[in-house]
């Protein structure tokens, strides 16, 4: 058993467990009050589909709690007559006068926010204060209405491209889905469709994200301190909800767009009590070619498919699945395609008012497949003789099953505990080339987490979220220890039965966070948050590609782990339309992967070239977002450095990390001057993505070695540009009672033209009068591309 | 409707994928001074060699596996001192410039070696050592050497077995050589293969060499060396390993310097090893 994280978590669980302690001490005396409690679901009143985040808050107590993610809540007070407030962004406010002297079972139907503009200027006093008084610090939440006319890149709204816009939150290379969260890398976010994870979230490499915004129902990302009930990565969670289906009336939503096409149904199964949800997408570039006969061909395409269904009063079920491909075949070049299946069933039991579960069981996919082939599609297998690449062929698999309690026990005091066991599946089929080593092929490894979380309010300005969550981690047999040395064949030197534990690493993870209330329009918020990684893909965190090799930490390959600590002040301002935040973060960093130098990032056996260090990020993140009103967007500003410090790179000093881009601003206007237009802009800049070119080279046995002077010490220029976009409604869909309703979207992306750079490369060029033949080539991508989209609902 | 919503849209990706560009700049000559490069070999039993040069400026060309532009250093003061107190100034060779060689000293097992060097106006500084050596056990050869007499699709197994020196850290580095000849160029993962005892401390070591494209010829006889390496040494190799495929574009390849038992700011290494040989023939 190797001990080298669990050791480092001891201090901080120990001061964990007082605090703990303490809530129960304090609240014991809660105890003995007679109590009851209002518990129920909160829906739209259109669509029926259950809320998530929608706040519930009695005013006179002063107590307050949240839907959870099936849209459920529970409130417990002393017995008596109470206003309850229910709210939610976007919708009407609802006021209710309750009798609870008696538990009672309240749903709650919300109105959607009339598009009428008198009106939301009205109800943009009303908007409720979550930003300030949730217990999570660096939370974004986004739903597709929210970016819906946003200028878009060949006319997918895409939520991932969405949160690269938010404070933070950084997007690698012009046009790609990659997200470096917090001077995290893209294999440091745990992404989530309907909890099933997603390893692989880009189409076409990058420029679409496998999210359909039609499917979805809202996304929320977590930069700070995770909540307990996850674990597995370093620096974000994404979690993605699908729609569950409008279990009211039929309804269907689609697009049309430059390259790729989408549609979504939905309706009820059973009017009130089940409703299903279907989409699909698929890209249309391969089109030309087929109909030329040219057997070339690219596309992508995904489908999402919900079912929910309520079995009796208590018991709800749901099933979801995703199904993504991206395939790319070039004669004489290569064949490659890759993609992604979730499924999952859920099932949400209650068991009283104050006792909610979810049992899950989960099974994902992700696998990618490259072959060099010939003119006539056919694999080339000389190629690897040659020298070259074989066929690449690899994945993971994931199996898991996981249970979650929510137990509100007091008015002020709710726990969270659960646990999941998750087998994962590494094929880890790399490049083999001729005399080098072969990797083994298959691994396997059980990843299991037990949490315990609790959200206290000892007074009324303070609420701490305070939870610990153990993970375990161990690679299991069958499994061949072998010796992986460059340029011999690999030698087992151990041989692992089925089930018998390779290696295996323990966690404790602390996490916590604390708010406290200044006034009604402000909080100070606070957390700390330990995350540990055990799972690491090594080929994508330097480029976006889908050819993403997903590795166990065993041998010298260790867990990553990180200690983050945050800082933040929120506001409302103006009758809350506007809500500003100030957060600053430091992160430790430990274990972290970088490449010995000269490894090719794509085709080297990338295992045996992986070395470790640790480092640190830090950055302060100014964001003041407006909500309601004609007007409405955000504007942020970060200022962001990570480090890394690795023995064999750079002389062993620290260098900057390949993601770190100081400065960061984005400015999203959307401004709707009557009911049939909506307008939007943006902007955003980042600074330079940092590369290295050789200062000089030299020759050693025939091998062209290059001479480098301090990693990561040039930067490309930066990166900013100018989006436009205009959708106009056609005058009948505005008609009263019309159920077609149709619309046009315009965008301009990049309007000035910025040759932001892509990718710089080192060619080859004829020998110039001073003897030179290399130069830089800088590719630059999507310079003032125009884009139109028709867009439809019924 | 339909087609003029296809026409526009196709019309726009046409327009959209006229507006990507490629700009190119000049790498600039000088933007630096050069780089010394030390290359140094001391085996067990001979003399020691140092080869001294400048490295080359980027934006010039190494084409095929030669650098036109090579500088060698010469009259520069080299000395190699000896743990057993044995010291000596080296001496450039006459015929190729920039070679320095002893002419006193050879390699000892179980002896450190200092090496100091002023050059370019900077002193250079590197220790190594050789280890007591590991004995080659046997080595076993299949070849399938084709039906034609001058096809080059013939392959060749080599099987080679010694036993690691336990309860110490030993790196290998293994040179095959065909017919006495260097048919693939030494550095080439061809010809050179490297292994370290992380997982077989003390253990029997098998280890199967493959060699292709051989050439059908009489009298063949493969010589296996077995050198005793320092963990720089290994380190060094194994990085020159991960260059060697990717050609002179390194767009993709992961940047950093190779490690280096130089001080002083040279590139390269000081290498002194133990060696042991079998040669087969039919």
């Amino acid at each position: 058993m190797r001990g080298i994280v669990i050791e480092t978590g001891f201090v901080k669980l120990r001061q964990l467990c007082i605090i703990l302690f303490l809530f129960v001490l304090v609240g014991k005396p809660l105890l003995g009050q007679e109590n009851a409690t209002v518990c129920g679901f909160i829906k739209d009143s259109k669509t029926g589909e259950t809320l998530i985040g929608a706040t519930v808050y009695v005013s006179d107590l002063n107590i307050g709690t949240s839907t959870n993610t099936y849209g459920y809540y529970s409130v417990s007070v002393p017995k008596g007559n109470y206003t309850v407030k229910f709210q939610y962004v976007g919708y009407d406010l609802k006021k209710e006068t309750l009798d609870l002297t008696s538990d009672i079972s309240f749903d709650v139907l919300l109105q959607p926010l009339s598009i009428d503009l008198k009106e939301v200027e009205i109800k943009a006093d009303k908007v409720e204060q979550q930003h300030v008084r949730s217990t999570q610090t660096g939370v974004e939440v986004l739903k597709p209405s929210d970016i819906e006319f946003l200028p878009d890149l060949f006319g997918e709204k895409d939520i991932v491209k969405a949160f690269q816009l938010t404070s933070g939150v950084k997007a690698g290379t012009e046009g790609f889905s990659s997200l470096y969260v917090r001077g995290g890398r893209p294999d440091q976010n745990l992404i989530m469709l309907d909890e099933a994870t997603v390893y692989n979230i880009s189409h076409i490499a990058g420029l679409f994200s496998v999210f359909n915004s039609d499917a979805i129902k809202s996304a929320t990302l977590i930069k700070g301190a995770i909540p307990s009930r996850f674990g597995g990565r370093l620096s974000s969670l994404l979690d993605v909800q699908m729609k569950e289906g409008n279990n009211l009336k039929y309804h269907g939503k689609g697009s049309i767009g430059l390259i790729s096409s989408r549609l979504m149904f939905e309706g009820p199964i059973q009017k009130g009590k089940s409703s299903f949800m279907i989409s699909g997408r698929r890209s249309y570039l391969d089109l030309p070619l087929l109909l030329s006969g040219n057997k070339n061909k690219a596309y992508f395409y995904d489908y999402n498919m919900k079912l929910n269904s309520w079995i009796g009063s208590k018991d709800r079920i749901f099933i979801s699945a995703y199904a993504g491909r991206d395939a790319a075949k070039m004669m004489r070049m290569m064949d490659v395609n890759w993609g992604n299946k979730t499924s999952t069933i859920r099932w949400n039991h209650l068991y009283n008012s104050k006792l909610f579960s979810n049992v899950s069981f989960i099974y994902s996919v992700f696998d990618y497949y490259l072959a060099p082939i010939d003119s006539e599609g056919n694999i080339e297998k000389d190629n690897e003789e040659n020298g070259g690449i074989g066929v690449i062929d690899g994945g993971i698999k994931d199996i898991n099953g996981k249970i979650d309690f929510e137990y509100y026990l007091l008015p002020k005091l709710s726990l969270k505990f659960g646990g999941n066991v998750l087998f994962h599946g590494f094929n880890t089929g790399v490049a083999s080339k001729v005399n080098n080593n072969e990797t083994q092929e298959t691994i396997n490894a059980l990843e299991n987490g037990l949490y315990l979380s609790a959200v206290y309010q000892p007074i009324n300005t303070l609420t701490i979220d305070a939870g610990l969550r153990f993970s375990n981690f161990s690679v299991i047999g069958p499994y061949d220890e072998l010796s992986y040395e460059a340029g011999t064949e690999s030698i087992v030197t151990k041989h692992y039965s089925a089930g018998n534990i390779v290696e295996q690493f323990n966690s404790l993870e602390p996490r916590l966070t604390a708010t406290y209330l200044l006034d009604e329009e402000s909080s100070l918020k606070a957390s700390f948050s330990k995350n540990t990684q055990f799972l690491h893909s090594m080929n994508g965190f330097k480029f976006s590609s889908p050819i993403s090799l997903w590795i166990p930490s065993m041998g010298s390959i260790l867990p990553s782990y990180s200690y983050q600590y945050t800082l933040g002040y929120y506001r409302n301002l103006f009758k809350n339309r506007w809500q500003f935040s100030a957060e600053g973060y430091y992160k430790d960093l430990y274990n972290q992967k970088d490449f010995l130098p000269g490894t090719d990032v794509f085709f080297d056996n990338v295992m045996q070239n992986i070395v470790e260090g640790n480092g640190n990020a830090y950055g302060l993140e100014l964001s003041a977002r407006k909500v309601k009103g004609r007007f409405t967007g955000w504007i942020n500003y970060t200022y962001s450095r990570v480090w890394q410090k690795t023995d064999r790179i750079n002389s062993g000093e620290k260098y900057p990390s390949y993601q770190d881009r100081p400065h960061d601003i984005n400015i999203v206007i959307m401004y709707k001057p009557s009911k049939r237009v909506e307008l939007s802009a943006l902007w955003t800049f980042q600074t330079g993505q940092p590369y290295n070119v050789p200062l000089a080279h030299y020759t050693y046995k025939g091998v062209d070695v290059p001479i480098y002077s301090k990693i990561n010490s040039r930067r490309y220029k930066d990166y900013h540009r100018l989006d436009l976009s205009i959708s106009i409604y056609s005058k009948r869909s505005l008609r009263p009672n019309r159920k077609f309703k149709r619309y046009w979207s315009i965008s301009i992306y990049n309007v000035y033209g910025r040759q932001n750079p892509w990718l710089h490369t080192y060619g080859n060029k004829p020998l110039d009068e001073l003897g030179r033949n290399k130069r830089i080539d800088k590719a630059t991508f999507f310079r003032f591309v125009p884009m139109f989209n028709y867009n439809f609902k019924f | 409707m339909i087609k003029k919503i296809f026409n526009i849209l196709f019309a726009s990706l046409v327009v959209a994928s006229l507006f990507s560009c490629n700009e190119q700049e000049d790498i600039e000559l000088n933007q630096n001074p050069d780089f010394v490069v030390v290359f140094a070999e001391l085996a067990q039993g001979e003399t020691a060699e140092v080869e001294l040069r400048y490295s080359t400026d980027f934006a010039l060309p190494i084409d095929n596996y030669e650098d036109k532009f090579k500088k060698q250093i010469s009259n520069a003061r080299v000395i190699l001192k000896a743990s057993n107190g044995k010291e000596e100034i080296l001496k450039e060779s006459k015929e190729k410039a920039g070679i320095y060689y002893s002419e006193l000293i050879k390699g000892e097992e179980d002896v450190h070696y200092d090496l100091i060097i002023d050059a370019a106006g900077k002193r250079f500084t590197s220790s190594s050592y050789i280890p007591k050596p590991v004995k080659l056990d046997k080595i076993e050869v299949v070849e399938d050497l084709g039906n034609g007499e001058y096809s080059s699709d013939g392959k060749a197994e080599v099987t080679v077995y010694w036993k690691d020196r336990p309860n110490e850290r030993n790196f290998y580095m293994l040179k095959l050589d065909i017919d006495s000849e260097n048919l693939i160029e030494y550095g080439k993962k061809d010809n050179i293969y490297l292994f370290s005892d992380i997982n077989n401390d003390g253990n029997n070591i098998k280890l199967k060499l493959k060699k292709s494209s051989l050439m059908k010829m009489p009298d063949y006889a493969y010589t296996v060396s077995l050198r005793c390496i320092d963990e720089d040494t290994y380190n060094y190799i194994s990085s020159v390993q991960n260059y060697e495929d990717n050609g002179s574009d390194f767009t993709f390849t992961s940047p950093g310097n190779l490690p280096t038992n130089i001080n002083g700011g040279a590139v390269g290494f000081f290498n002194a090893f133990a060696v042991s040989k079998i040669v087969w023939k039919k």
